[in-house]
């Protein structure tokens, strides 16, 4: 029987969940203007990927358990879409046309995301401490 | 709450029909039995099996959670209140028995 | 008179085990900007470990003498013994194991476990407390 602990264990899933697109977030607004990295070319977006599964994390969404999943990050996609194009001769990082590539960072967008994030993480707050209290009222059936 | 018998005798109160032949009220009961209703005796029996089977349903629950392999809370607080009940009734069942034979001990005399 | 609590012992283990187990998700959670820590979790003791001697006989064995063997049952298992680590919430950068909304998580279910266990040991002392009043308590 799905019971107090499995809503738990799916609410801390989804506040992990938010977290790494927090991160994701933060990562993104920081490298806003990095037009270099290691591998090469300017700072490419990151956005994670979430997944359902299931409760037991071996066995998949079971449908005797409703369809109950947890969230899982499945990868943390890079965005290649072209950035920026910003014509700087001068910049060091500029190529031959003198066009210098800056990141696909949408400020706008990060904000958005992270304003979601921040929500979420809330709500699964909210989810946990509703679980707490619905096992103190039934710790009241004896009293 | 104890349910009459046949011939409309509250099982508390057997003396209620006491006539004047000596027979001891256990007899009365007997009578009554044959008439089709319930031995007193059996219905206690019943009542104290009930409670015994309850308590010991409620302490294998609730071992079972502290053991980790129930994850049911209200289910668990549901059976242990209801062996507290049973045992309150069968507890309380005793007294009023016990003290309605010191009543009719007294009487004799 | 020791079989009257029968039924308190395994629960009274319970109570201390979430007890334990508090402390050392507590530590965790202070943990969790260590770089390279891992997480520790407690295991239950495992009540089907078998028959013990003190089941099977009735009678708890007792050290007479102090030269005696020692029995290892003074006490309960040590704690060292059942602590493992709990790695699934993944590494982060620096090489630390901790998730702080896994082990949030752990400390909230492993409290309402300890709160239940105890309204059980209680409601069950009210059962025994109220037979041995008399039935008038």
């Amino acid at each position: 029987m799905l019971g107090v602990f499995s809503a738990m264990e799916v609410a801390a899933s989804g506040l992990s969940a938010e977290r790494t697109r927090m991160n994701t977030v933060a990562s993104n607004l920081a490298n806003a203007r990095t037009t270099r990295t290691a591998a090469g070319g300017p700072y490419k977006r990151l956005d994670p990927v979430f997944e359902a599964i299931g409760l037991d994390e071996s066995t998949g969404v079971m449908a005797n358990q409703g369809g109950v999943s947890k969230v899982k990050v499945a990868r943390i996609q890079e965005d290649t879409r072209q950035g920026m194009m910003v014509y700087e001769p001068g910049h060091p990082d500029a190529n031959a046309q003198g066009y210098v590539e800056y990141p696909n960072v949408n400020a706008v967008e990060e904000m958005v995301n992270m304003i979601t994030a921040s929500r979420a993480y809330e709500a699964g707050v909210t989810t946990i401490d509703t679980v707490k209290a619905m096992s103190r009222s039934a710790l009241d059936i004896g009293k | 709450m104890l349910p009459i018998d046949g011939n409309g005798i509250s099982m508390l109160a057997p003396h209620a029909r006491l006539e004047l032949d000596p027979t001891p009220p256990v007899k009365e009961v007997s009578k009554a039995d044959a008439a089709g209703g319930a031995l007193f005796e059996d219905l206690l029996k019943n009542v104290v099996g009930q409670a015994n089977d309850s308590i010991n349903n409620a302490e294998a629950v609730g071992k079972e959670f502290a053991a980790g392999t129930r994850d049911d809370i209200h289910g668990t607080m549901l059976a242990l209140s209801k062996a507290d009940i049973e045992l309150r009734l069968v507890g309380n069942i005793r007294n009023k028995v016990v003290d309605a034979f010191y009543e009719l001990w007294r009487m004799q005399i | 008179m020791a079989d009257l609590f029968a039924s308190i012992q395994p629960l009274h283990a319970a109570l201390d085990y979430h007890l334990e187990r508090h402390s050392v998700l507590a530590s965790n959670v202070a943990h969790v900007d260590t770089p390279g820590y891992k997480p520790n979790d407690l295991a239950r003791v495992d009540a089907t470990d078998g028959p013990s001697f003190e089941g099977v006989m009735g009678v708890v064995m007792q050290r007479t003498n102090e030269a005696h063997m020692s029995l290892g049952n003074e006490g309960t298992a040590d704690i060292e013994g059942r602590t493992f680590q709990d790695l699934s919430a993944g590494m982060g950068n620096d090489g630390n194991y901790v998730s702080l909304d896994r082990e949030a998580a752990k400390v909230a279910s492993n409290q309402i476990r300890y709160d239940v266990v105890s309204a059980i040991v209680s409601a069950e002392l009210r059962c025994m407390h109220f037979a041995a009043t008399d039935a008038k308590g």
